[in-house]
């Protein structure tokens, strides 16, 4: 982080051509980790102003302004959308949150449709979508398709030239860089209007004075995953926790565990939990006092305490849900710590609940 | 900051204790920034930087309520830029050969249904202070249901922003400009402003900038306003004993060499010169040859050599405006730097001169 002081990088004194050669490089190891050429990667401020930019510029490109999504979509997904389409076209997903690629495919005979929305991996349940379908039905109709992959990127292998997408959001903090800042990739050839304006920054597809520091982390995070196949061995290693505490929970009584059952399917490192009988805020304390840091819902909707939209639509009982997630600094003892505490808490929950409604015994 | 580069990384808006702790740094982070710039915490939205800042002002209020909107002939392109596509009516105001805005032009663009009118506090390239207080009293006169923003990027580490904010309904602030960290800034107003968000999906920052916080970037600039609001007194004082030295140094041994806006208040730590018959981009490449770091035109535009749209508005004519020197000194430039400079771009201008 020696980047923190900086100088401005589109300066042409040698300080400023400093940054300019630490911008490039940390260009260089993003575009590495996710399969692209440097100069489709355009630093953003983080995967929201990515996604509002992505939205933004292609419903201002021309080509039709109707957005096609599922309601899986993160908040930042849907409400750009809402914010800079003309109207949304909804498909729906199955129970384990996979799109329908037929729904997909049939809604672009919609007149005006612009845009296809589609997650690479969901953010709550961590199933990961049919991209390349989508991608090719979306290229039949010559359509434009943005991913979101910020809850994927760095968990799993992704190949954006190859894929053929047209744009794609990623979020640094989400792969072990620093907050602040994110990436819009964007497709060679293709040119959307930008949405932060005000300076010829980023090949004049975003206003505003890089954050060199921000990006130097991010680049930092990239390389660190794409060297000797750390992505790789991460995944693998939070798969095995995650399996662990999977385990653990479906032996509880009335506990299921979200997404596909396939765990080639499911981002490595996310668990999504509906358990029966208590409500997601008191266990969610449980663990907090116990030392155990969970979510319910997303995060950036848990204090709101709304049901998971995600979940909604997968047609689960969202007000029930608990999502765990294990990193690079997860120890197997923390893992055995909340495989060891949710049993606890949740038969504690049931029996004060049982309790005091004076009936049934605790389930367990 | 550093602890929350290097160590905590909880997202302040989880609800375990992680998140609680990022999320208390936030708030009083806030609180700082919110008693330097003179508005309620709840008036602070923090943003990506001072072009988001300012891109949100304008967008944002123009989303709310559309309709005409002001600005002036030297805004920063952040102003500017955002005001053209929003699609909506631009009206530019002129300025004088000072860069000062013509208050009565301004009277005469100003009516009913503008819905905002964003005049910076300082420029960018000349350092000429714009004054506020009379500006906002036009707009509440002419144009009362306006929202009157003004983009204080430039002028923050060097003014008393709660001046600016006493005038203004919104004001940008930046924080690599403040001497923090680049990556990070904010819009502040009194009260709850009436804008539409640019940036959606997540609701932080009360609905009006999604996207999880940088906790480390938000309290370097809480951190660096502070500093600059204590150290500002002292470090303007001495900064414009240096700047008026160096000025008058180089205007004395360079033949031809005028200084612009010299008569007007200008921030303390700006010089623009012109040199006669000189190209600025030759000039800039002697000058970092020889360890001065100088601008010709906006930082943004450089590389591009275009003449500035600053100067052109000021009535600079079009080769004059190509052989233009921006050099800025900050609190930590020293004495021995400025006589550096005051020798190096004399003898650069003549080698260029002799070429």
């Amino acid at each position: 982080m020696e980047w923190i002081d900086a100088a401005d990088p589109g300066r042409v004194h040698t300080e400023g051509r400093m940054a300019r050669v630490a911008l490039e490089e940390a260009r260089d190891r993003v575009a590495a980790l996710v399969g692209t050429r440097s100069r489709q990667v355009i630093f953003t401020s983080g995967a929201t102003e990515s996604i509002n930019a992505a939205a933004y510029g292609a419903l201002h490109a021309g080509r039709g302004e109707r957005v096609v999504m599922a309601d899986v979509e993160h908040s930042a997904v849907r409400e750009a959308s809402e914010r800079y389409a003309s109207s949304i076209v909804t498909i729906g997903v199955d129970r384990t949150g996979v799109i329908d690629v037929d729904g997909v495919r049939e809604s672009m005979s919609h007149p005006g449709v612009g845009l296809v929305q589609c997650q690479w991996a969901n953010h709550e349940v961590g199933t990961m979508q049919p991209v390349s379908d989508v991608v090719a039905a979306c290229s039949e109709r010559g359509v434009l398709i943005h991913i979101d992959a910020a809850a994927a990127a760095g968990h799993v292998p992704i190949a954006f030239d190859d894929l053929g997408a047209d744009l794609m959001s990623l979020s640094a903090h989400k792969l072990g860089g620093p907050r602040g800042i994110g990436a819009l990739l964007v497709r060679r050839g293709l040119r959307v209007p930008p949405l932060l304006v005000g300076g010829a920054q980023e090949r004049a597809r975003r206003g505003g004075l890089e954050d060199v520091a921000a990006a130097v982390g991010f680049g930092a995070a990239a390389a660190q995953l794409a060297e000797d196949d750390r992505l790789g061995i991460e995944a693998a290693a939070a798969n095995r926790q995650v399996s662990a505490l999977r385990a653990a929970a479906l032996a509880i009584a009335d506990v299921e565990a979200y997404g596909p059952l396939d765990e080639r399917m499911r981002l490595p490192h996310l668990l999504c939990l509906g358990i029966g009988g208590v409500e997601a805020e008191p266990v969610l304390i449980g663990l907090d006092q116990a030392g155990v840091a969970a979510h319910s819902g997303s995060s950036c909707s848990s204090e709101s305490l709304e049901p998971s939209p995600v979940l909604e639509a997968m047609g689960v009982d969202g007000e029930r849900s608990l999502r765990f997630s294990v990193g690079w600094s997860t120890t197997d003892a923390d893992v055995q710590l909340a495989a060891r505490t949710l049993p606890e808490v949740v038969v504690r929950l049931r029996s004060l609940t049982a309790g005091g409604q004076g009936d049934a015994p605790p389930a367990l | 900051m550093r602890p929350w580069l290097t160590g905590r990384f909880g997202n302040p808006s989880g609800a375990h204790q992680v998140a609680r702790a990022a999320r208390a740094a936030v708030d009083d982070s806030r609180d700082r920034l919110a008693a330097v710039v003179g508005v309620d915490p709840g008036g602070i939205i923090f943003t990506s930087g001072g072009t988001e800042a300012d891109n949100l002002a304008v967008l944002g209020a123009i989303a709310a309520r559309p309709g005409p909107v002001v600005v002036t002939a030297v805004e920063h392109p952040a102003v500017m830029e955002a005001a053209v596509a929003s699609g909506q009516e631009v009206r530019v105001a002129p300025v004088d050969v000072n860069g000062l805005l013509d208050l009565d032009c301004l009277g005469r663009l100003l009516d009913r249904h503008v819905t905002l009118v964003s005049v910076q506090l300082a420029n960018h390239e000349t350092g000429v202070i714009q004054q506020l207080d009379q500006i906002a009293r036009r707009v509440r006169k002419h144009a009362p249901e306006a929202l009157f923003h003004t983009d204080a990027v430039q002028a923050a580490a060097w003014m008393d922003l709660r001046a600016a904010t006493a005038s203004a309904d919104l004001v940008s602030v930046s924080g690599h400009k403040l001497g923090g960290p680049q990556g990070i800034g904010a819009l502040a107003g009194r009260g709850r402003p009436m804008l539409r968000a640019i940036l959606h999906g997540g609701g932080q920052e009360r609905e009006l900038r999604s996207g999880t916080q940088n906790v480390a970037g938000i309290v370097g600039l809480a951190a660096a306003a502070e500093a600059a609001q204590a150290g500002r007194a002292a470090d303007s004082i001495r900064t414009r004993i240096l700047r008026d030295q160096l000025a008058a140094d180089i205007r004395g041994s360079a033949p031809g060499c005028v200084e612009t806006a010299s008569s007007v208040a200008r921030l303390p730590g700006h010089i623009h010169l012109r040199f006669s018959g000189i190209e600025s981009e030759a000039l800039l490449v002697l000058l970092d040859d020889a360890g001065v770091c100088a601008s010709a035109g906006a930082a943004c535009a450089s590389g591009a050599m275009e003449p500035s749209p600053v100067l052109l508005a000021m009535g600079v004519d079009k080769t004059d405006a190509l052989s233009s020197l921006r050099l800025t000194l900050g609190p930590t430039t020293t004495p021995g730097e400025v006589a550096f400079a005051a020798r190096v771009v004399p003898a650069s201008v003549q080698r260029l001169r002799a070429a």
